[in-house]
Formats: C-alpha cells, sequence, structure tokens
C-alpha cells in the first residue's frame, strides 16, 4: 500500500515538472522579460529544477525529525529573512511588493523558507511527549503566535497569497493534532476578517478582489483574469496543440508563471487541464497516505502540513485562473517558472520520501497487527 | 482521511468548472479570443485598365508607395524626420509633428503610434533613394505600403470620354467619362485578409488564415480608333487655330453599328494635370451641350415630307423670292431668295422657306412626331454619363413662328451626338441604331463578361424615301449644293451644312454669331463614315461664316484621312471629279 502511494507520489511530481518545463518553452519566448533569449525561462527554470532535485534527494536522506527539532533555527532564520526583505541593496522590490531578496545572483522568496519553518514548528510542538493540544494557552496561542509573527512579516511585505497559506496550513495542523473544535472554529473566523480587513486596507487588493466578483465593473483588474477564461475556454475539450496558443502572446500577463494553467488549457484543452487536477488529487492522497502510515506524530504532521501548503497552493491557483477565487499572485507547483518555489516543492517532497523510508514497514506493520490482534484476544480472554 | 476527502472535493470542484469552461461556455471564449486577435486587412484590387478598340490603354494604373511610419520602434526620431523630409520635399516641422502622434494601444495605454501615414503616392524611385538611405543610416521604423495611381498615357487625347477616377475610401472612384459609367466593371472587388495580431499589434504570419483574394476590375474597351481620334484631334486643332471658335464638336461615328470611332471636343483638358481646369474644359460637349442643330435638321423635316407623300423629290415649292411672312414675321433665305425650287433642290440649297413651307404641309404634330421618332429629345444611350436628351417642346407649347423655325432646325435644342445619329439613319436607310462607345468588358481572368452588339431602336423612315434623301443629301456635297468644300477624292460624300445663329442668353438671336456645322456620311451608297463638325461661334476672317465654307472643308480632311486609315475602296471615277473639283474650289457653295 505504502509502496504504490511513493510510486504515485513520483509519477505525479515528474508528470508536473516535465508538463512544466514544457509549457515554459511553449509560453516563455513570448514573455516580456525574456530579454530577447527564446529560451531563458526553459534554461533557468532547468537550473533551478537541478538545485530542487538535489535539495529533494538529500532531504531524502536526512532525518525529518532533525527539521521538526531544529525548528528555531528555522524560524530565526526566515524571520530574519523576511525582515531583509525590507534592507535596501539586499531586499529587491517587483511590482510594488517586496518579497524577493537578492543573494549571490539569485533571488530568493524568504516566505517560502517562512511556509516550511511554520510546518516544522507546529510539527515539533504537537509531537511532544507533554501533550499540549487540547490546553488554550500552550497549546493554541503559543504557537499559532509565533506563526503568526512569520505571517505579519509575510503580509507587510504584502504578500497575501503565501500569508494566507501559511494561515490556513496552521489551522489545518491544531485540527490535525486535535485542537478543540471551538478554537479552530473561532480562528478561522478570525482569518475570514483578517483577510476582510487585509483587503479593506490596501488599495491594490480591494480593487483584485472586487474585480473578481465584478468583472465588468473593474476591467482593469479583472483584465487579467478574463484573459486567463478567455485561453481556457477557447482551449475547448482537445485544445488549439501545443505551441499554438494565442493568449500568451502578451495578451496575458504572467503567462509563465501564475497564469500558466490558462495556457495549459489553451493549447492542450480540457484533457490537460483535468490531467493536471487528477495530477495534484494523486499527489495530495498519496502525500496524505504516506503521512498517516508516519512512524511519530512528527512525521505525521510535517507531512500533512507539507502536502497542505502545496495542494493549497495549487488549489488557489486554480481557483483563481478559473475565476473561483479572487486574484492572488501564487504559482503553480511544480509548473509555474518560479525558481524558490519549485526548489521548496521539491524539497518538501525529499521530506515526503524521508517519511516514507522511515514508516512501519509492512512487515512491521503485519507484526503490530498480530500483536493487537494477539492483545485484543488477550483482554477478550480477561474479560471472559 | 476526512482530510484527504475533503481535498479530493475541492479539486472536483475545480473539474466541474474547467468542464463548464472548456466545455459548455468553449464556442463563447473562443468568438471572444477570436474578436480579441483578429483584424481585417483589406488587400485592394486593381482597377482595371480602358483601351481602345485595338488595345492601346487610355487609363492605366502605375505603381506608387505609401511612406508609413511605425513610430513604436523609431529611435532616432530627429535624423528620420529629417531624411523623410529631404526625400519627400515635405516642410521638417510638418513631418516632426506627423511622427509625434500617439495612440492609445489595444491595453488602453497611450504611446506612439504604430501606423503614420507621412506621403502617400510617392514615385518608386524616390521610394528607393528613400531606402537606400535609410538602410545605409540604420534608421528604423520605415515602412513602404504598395499603391497605386490611375495614369492617363493619351493625356488629353479622349479626354472626355475616358474621364477620370478620384480617390474616395482608399478607393478609387470615377467621377467622369468611362471611368464614371464603367465604374463598376473597373473598381473591381477588394479581397479581404484576416490575420491575428499579438498585444502589441503585430501581425502573427503563422496565425493568417482566411484570406479571400481580391479580384482586379476587368479591362474596358472602347470602340474609338485612336488612329483615328488623333487624326479627328490634330485636324480640330488646326481648324480651332484657323477659326478661333469657342467650342467645337467632332464626331465619327460607324453608322452601321453605331459604333464611335472618335469623338473630340475642345476646349479640352490634360486627364493627368487636373487642377485648376475650368469646368467648360471638362464638359463633354458631345453628348452634355444642346445647340440649335440649324439647317442639318431640314433633312429631318424633308424625310417626314417625303415619308408621309406629301411630296416626291421633283415637287416644285415656292420659295417667295427670299421673303416670307407667315404668322406675322418674315422669313429669309441667305444672301439671295428663289424661285421656284424642287424639294430636293431645297436641301441643295438649304432654303429656309422652301423648308418652312414643307413644315406647314406637315402640320405640328406629324413633324413633331418625325422629330421623336429621329432621336430628338431623347438621350441616345450611349454608354458615357451625363448624357442629356436636348430639348424638343411638344406641340402644345408651339408659338404661331414656330411651325416655320422648327424646320430649319431652330427652336428645338439638340446634342450633337443626336445630330450624328439622325444623320446615321440616313446613312443606315431608315434605320435608327443607338450609338455606342463601349465594345466590349473583359475580366481579368480574361472572360468576356460584356459584348456590346448594334441595337437597332426603330425604323425612322423606309429605304426608299432614305435613298431619295441619300441622292439629295450627294448633291449638296456638288458644284450647286452648299457644301462642295465637304467633297472627299475618290467617295461620294452625302451630307448637310448648318449654320444657326447664336441664341442670346437675354433671349431672340445673336447677330453675327453662329454655330456651324457639317454632318454626313462616305461613302454615300455604302455608308462606313458618318461624321459630324461643329464649330461654336468660329471668327471667320475671310472666309464666309458658313458650315459650307468653314466646318466642311474640316470634315473633308477629316473624311479623307479616316477613309485611307478604315481602308475604304475610293471610286476610280469620283478621283478624275475630285480634281476638277478642286481648281473649282471658290465655287457656288452655301
Amino acid at each position: 500500500m505504502n509502496r504504490r502511494s511513493v510510486f504515485l507520489l513520483l509519477l505525479a511530481v515528474g508528470g508536473l515538472l516535465a508538463l512544466g518545463i514544457v509549457m515554459l518553452a511553449s509560453t516563455g519566448e513570448f514573455s516580456q522579460d525574456a530579454h530577447g533569449r527564446p529560451h531563458y525561462f526553459v534554461y533557468h527554470q532547468l537550473m533551478w529544477l537541478g538545485i530542487g532535485l538535489v535539495l529533494c534527494f538529500t532531504l531524502a536522506r536526512i532525518d525529518y525529525h532533525f527539521w521538526v527539532n531544529k525548528w528555531p533555527y528555522l524560524y530565526g532564520l526566515s524571520l530574519l529573512l523576511l525582515i531583509c526583505c525590507f534592507v535596501p541593496h539586499i531586499g529587491a522590490k517587483i511590482n510594488g511588493s517586496r518579497r524577493w531578496i537578492h543573494l549571490a545572483g539569485l533571488t530568493f522568496q524568504p516566505s517560502e523558507l517562512a511556509k516550511f519553518a511554520s510546518v516544522c514548528l507546529l510539527s515539533w510542538w504537537y509531537s511532544q511527549e507533554d501533550r499540549v493540544e487540547r490546553e488554550f494557552i500552550r497549546g493554541f496561542v503559543v504557537p499559532l503566535g509565533l506563526v503568526g509573527l512569520l505571517m505579519f512579516w509575510t503580509v507587510i511585505e504584502v504578500d497575501v497569497g503565501s500569508t494566507s497559506l501559511i494561515g490556513a496550513t496552521a489551522i489545518t495542523m491544531t485540527f490535525i493534532a486535535g485542537s478543540r473544535w471551538r478554537y479552530v472554529l473561532s480562528v478561522c473566523l478570525m482569518g475570514v476578517g483578517g483577510i476582510a480587513s487585509a483587503i479593506a486596507l490596501l488599495p491594490e487588493r480591494t480593487g483584485r478582489f472586487f474585480a473578481f466578483l465584478h468583472p465588468e465593473l473593474y476591467p482593469a483588474d479583472a483584465y487579467q483574469t478574463q484573459q486567463g477564461l478567455i485561453a481556457l475556454g477557447s482551449g475547448g475539450v482537445t485544445g488549439l496543440g501545443l505551441g499554438n496558443g494565442r493568449q500568451k502572446l502578451l495578451y496575458l500577463p504572467f503567462a509563465h508563471t501564475d497564469f500558466i494553467f490558462p495556457v495549459i488549457g489553451e493549447e492542450l484543452g480540457l484533457t490537460g487541464t483535468l490531467g493536471i487536477v487528477f495530477a495534484y488529487v494523486i499527489f495530495v492522497l498519496a502525500g496524505m497516505s504516506i503521512a498517516v502510515k508516519s512512524r511519530d506524530r512528527a512525521g505525521l504532521l510535517l507531512g500533512t502540513g507539507l502536502v497542505m501548503l502545496i495542494a493549497m497552493q495549487a488549489a488557489v491557483n486554480l481557483g483563481v485562473t478559473t475565476e473561483l477565487l479572487p486574484n492572488k499572485g501564487l504559482p503553480l507547483p511544480f509548473i509555474s517558472y518560479g525558481g524558490s518555489n519549485l526548489a521548496f516543492c521539491l524539497a518538501a517532497v525529499g521530506i515526503l520520501l524521508n517519511i516514507y523510508r522511515q514508516c512501519v514497514s509492512e512487515q512491521e506493520e503485519q507484526h503490530m497487527e498480530q500483536m493487537e490482534m494477539a492483545l485484543q484476544a488477550q483482554n477478550k480472554v480477561v474479560r471472559l | 482521511m476526512c482530510l484527504g476527502a475533503c481535498v479530493a472535493f475541492g479539486f472536483t470542484v475545480f473539474s466541474l468548472r474547467l468542464v463548464d469552461l472548456q466545455v459548455s461556455r468553449a464556442d463563447y471564449y473562443s468568438a471572444l479570443a477570436l474578436e480579441k486577435h483578429s483584424t481585417q486587412q483589406t488587400i485592394y484590387a486593381r482597377r482595371g485598365s480602358v483601351t481602345d478598340v485595338n488595345g492601346v490603354p487610355l487609363a492605366s494604373n502605375e505603381p506608387v508607395k505609401t511612406v508609413v511610419i511605425d513610430a513604436s520602434v523609431v529611435r532616432h526620431s530627429d535624423a528620420l524626420a529629417e531624411v523623410l523630409s529631404r526625400h519627400l520635399e515635405m516642410p521638417l516641422d510638418q513631418v516632426k509633428t506627423r511622427l509625434a502622434r500617439q495612440t492609445q494601444g489595444p491595453n488602453g495605454k497611450w504611446g506612439p503610434s504604430p501606423y503614420i501615414v507621412i506621403k502617400k503616392e510617392v514615385p518608386e524611385q524616390v521610394a528607393e533613394a528613400l531606402r537606400e538611405e535609410v538602410l545605409k543610416r540604420n534608421l528604423r521604423g520605415l515602412v513602404f505600403e504598395q499603391d497605386s495611381v490611375r495614369v492617363y498615357p493619351n493625356g488629353s487625347m479622349l479626354c472626355h470620354v475616358v474621364g477620370f477616377v478620384s480617390r474616395m475610401n482608399g478607393g478609387l472612384k470615377g467621377v467622369e467619362g468611362v471611368e464614371r459609367s464603367m465604374d463598376n466593371f473597373l473598381k473591381g472587388h477588394d479581397g479581404v485578409r484576416f490575420t491575428e495580431r499579438d498585444r502589441t499589434g503585430k501581425e502573427m504570419p503563422a496565425f493568417r488564415h482566411m484570406e479571400r483574394p481580391p479580384r482586379d476590375g476587368a479591362t474596358v474597351k472602347l470602340t474609338v480608333d485612336m488612329v483615328l481620334q488623333d487624326i479627328v484631334e490634330s485636324e480640330m486643332d488646326a481648324a480651332m487655330k484657323q477659326f478661333r471658335p469657342k467650342m467645337a464638336t467632332c464626331i465619327l461615328v460607324r453608322p452601321a453599328t453605331g459604333e464611335v470611332l472618335a469623338m473630340v471636343n475642345r476646349p479640352h483638358y490634360n486627364l493627368n494635370q487636373r487642377e485648376g481646369v475650368p469646368d467648360e474644359a471638362r464638359k463633354n460637349r458631345a453628348i452634355m451641350d444642346m445647340v440649335e442643330p440649324g439647317s442639318t435638321f431640314k433633312v429631318v423635316t424633308t424625310a417626314a415630307a417625303l415619308d408621309l407623300k406629301l411630296v416626291t423629290p421633283e415637287t416644285s415649292i415656292n420659295c417667295e423670292n427670299g421673303h416670307f411672312s407667315y404668322g406675322g414675321a418674315v422669313l429669309h433665305d441667305s444672301h439671295h431668295g428663289y424661285g421656284d425650287l424642287t424639294v430636293n433642290d431645297i436641301l441643295v440649297k438649304s432654303s429656309n422657306i422652301g423648308v418652312a413651307k414643307l413644315g406647314i404641309k406637315l402640320g405640328d404634330h406629324r413633324l413633331y412626331d418625325y422629330i421623336r421618332r429621329f432621336g430628338f429629345g431623347d438621350r441616345t444611350g450611349i454608354q458615357l454619363p451625363g448624357e442629356i436628351g436636348g430639348i424638343v417642346h411638344a406641340p402644345r407649347h408651339w408659338t404661331k413662328m414656330s411651325i416655320t423655325h422648327i424646320p430649319m432646325g431652330h427652336e428645338v435644342g439638340a446634342t450633337p451626338m443626336q445630330v450624328v445619329s439622325a444623320l446615321c439613319t440616313v446613312a443606315n436607310r431608315g434605320l435608327l441604331v443607338t450609338p455606342q462607345i463601349i465594345s466590349s468588358i473583359t475580366s481579368s481572368s480574361g472572360e468576356t463578361l460584356a459584348s456590346y452588339p448594334p441595337v437597332e431602336v426603330r425604323r425612322v423612315i423606309p429605304p426608299e424615301v432614305a435613298e431619295q434623301l441619300v441622292s439629295a443629301l450627294k448633291e449638296v456635297v456638288s458644284k450647286k449644293g452648299t457644301a462642295s468644300l465637304a467633297h472627299v477624292p475618290g467617295f461620294a460624300v452625302a451630307g448637310k451644312t448648318g449654320t444657326a445663329q447664336k441664341t442670346s442668353p437675354t433671349g431672340g438671336y445673336e447677330h453675327g454669331h453662329y454655330v456651324v456645322s457639317f454632318a454626313g456620311f462616305l461613302p454615300a451608297d455604302k455608308p462606313e463614315l458618318c461624321a459630324l463638325v461643329l464649330m461654336d461661334d468660329p471668327v471667320p476672317g475671310s472666309t464666309p461664316n458658313y458650315g459650307g465654307y468653314i466646318a466642311a472643308p474640316v470634315f473633308s480632311r477629316i473624311a479623307q484621312r479616316a477613309a485611307r486609315h478604315l481602308n475604304m475602296t475610293p471610286n476610280p471615277d469620283l478621283l478624275k471629279v475630285a480634281g476638277s473639283l478642286a481648281k473649282n474650289e471658290g465655287g457656288k457653295t452655301r
């Protein structure tokens, strides 16, 4: 069972990665910032893919407990890097957001590290011998407060997408850890309120948010989504054929990053888009089944947290491009152009592989089942 | 596992949404995409050419370039403006203003316009020089678009018939002449190319589809023979020099078919340099101008009287010795009066009194009927725009004197074309044929779209009566007739002179101002050529101001040269007579 899970997981990830490179070759050429080199993005992405794969296989060999136990370092580093985004010469301001830092010729988004740090923090917190998950202060307020600090620095650099992602994953993890329903629900409501106030306070978001509800009233803000829908819709069932998409020809902004999904829909049609959705479902189910079978609570929480991060990111991207959700700038995992996200996703896969490596083997499982049955039989005997 | 189910459900929502978008609404979005990317581009059709009967081009197209600038790729605007202004001979400021034009792109942003027309109709050589300099200096943004201008290789020859075009809505539209009347055939049908463009408006050749090729205009072949036209033009120029008439017209027609072989009007103009040409010069007087035909009209009256058997050619009519009182006015014959004249001689001597008496014999209605049957008062139907029908008043509007004036060609307005057409009827032995100037229309692919066989309108008079008229008209061009100077060596010519006093704009007639004309055909027995020479208000100098002295010699010269070109066989007997006639040139003519 678990063997099949990891096989399916790797198949889904491999398929998505391959499709991502192919689609980037199709769309990247027409992007305005391709610097006139048709394969600029493909080479860059291949480089990052290499880094990501190395990371993936390295992490698969490192005991995941290392990350869980070293969370304070990860936490401190991501906080430092998030603050660095606001330091001149290190932080880079692109499209009005300070999400990036420049180091050694590479551009990196610290929010990716912050996601990982949050998941590690919560996994450690709820996997201690001293079970705190049903307590309010120690088991709920303190861990979420720590995550909230990261979210604060993420949101003020204007990255509502990543912030919501961290928040949603954190809440899901407290739920999985076994927090009380009322805590979880109240925080959910607070989260909704927080998003609402963020939307109201940030003018850039206000336009984008209402553009989603009333595209005709905000043509400038709805432009991107509308172009995405035209791309998806004109693809039909079979698509126009690989490379034949027209929307990527400067009509659709960010066709190679956040809005690559509509281009896939245009060129490969419903077959391609449903294939992607199916691949993500396989990824999530396989990832979950690995996490569930993990050796301990830390593995379960870390695995589900990482799978949730990627799944939610995919869900938000699909929701945005199909006009089910307001416009959020989140890349499509494994497919969109963007080095740090790809590296992060592959790192997550690496950790999942490590969780799998350490999971209870089938022999052990059978043994444990036998033990359990024996115990139950014993109990029965005792009762009798 | 509950979480896994949630995730699966969440992705199911996306799947449903995708099916909705990509299946249910695919058509809607495809249409939207097409609308967004596609642009229609007109491929202009070439205008057809106009040729004479032998295929000599009269109107054709010459390639020129339109200089367009794509300002979005221009880097050195000032240098480009300087080069453009130097080569195109335009003020530098004007070029700079045009280059600075901004337009709103499809994304709503304002930017340099990608399509600025700097100058149209730039000759090929100028465009080539400009291209070379721009290439050498590595300036970007210059685009040449292919265009064509209409040129008329013969300049002013046949200008009134060929007409010209003007540029309207990007295409050429015929304004006058054949260019106008045959516009539907000449203009062709523009083609359309649907292309897709990216957001910056650049064409994507890979996405070019649905192209409807243009259909070039058809070639219109006229019946006019440019050799004959040249003969007539040169003779008319000589006549203009000699007699300095205000206006003049000459028409050559092949009587049996109604084909117009030449048509000349003076004043005229150069079709390639139309600026500042007065309306008078642009007018095709042969079909647009009315004159009182004068004595040539006597043929009609005589024909009517003969046809109704009121008289025979030998019937004697008293011509009152030149003074005939009728309706309270006195009618005169030219110079000196005549006593009794036969009907034949009335035509030969062109007696006003004699023909007036024939008119009186006919009565209002019968005279009016014959005038209309000869085609007066109606457009002839020639394929040229702007033809007028002339004026023939109905009898109820006639005055008492009308019955004496109309028979000799006064009080009626006729176009020169109508006069020729009426004379052709006599030449055709009584059959009225529609004059035509279009020979055939051939499409650009070589298929004949239309041909114009002769159109018989009606039989006006029976052949016997026509024969009687022809023999009288032959005598007109003899020593005893008014038009001995119209004689053509080797051919029997039949014809009639006309000398009409000009009507004054204030009413009545102007003394000393005449419209002189001669209309005739040859050979009289089997006519191949019918011609009218008409001059409005000539200054005769020492020559008597009569059609027989002014118009008839011009006719003679034109007919001689035309007969040679048309390879008409001269009658050897008549060649001998020619010598004796030539000696007697100052003979009795009127």
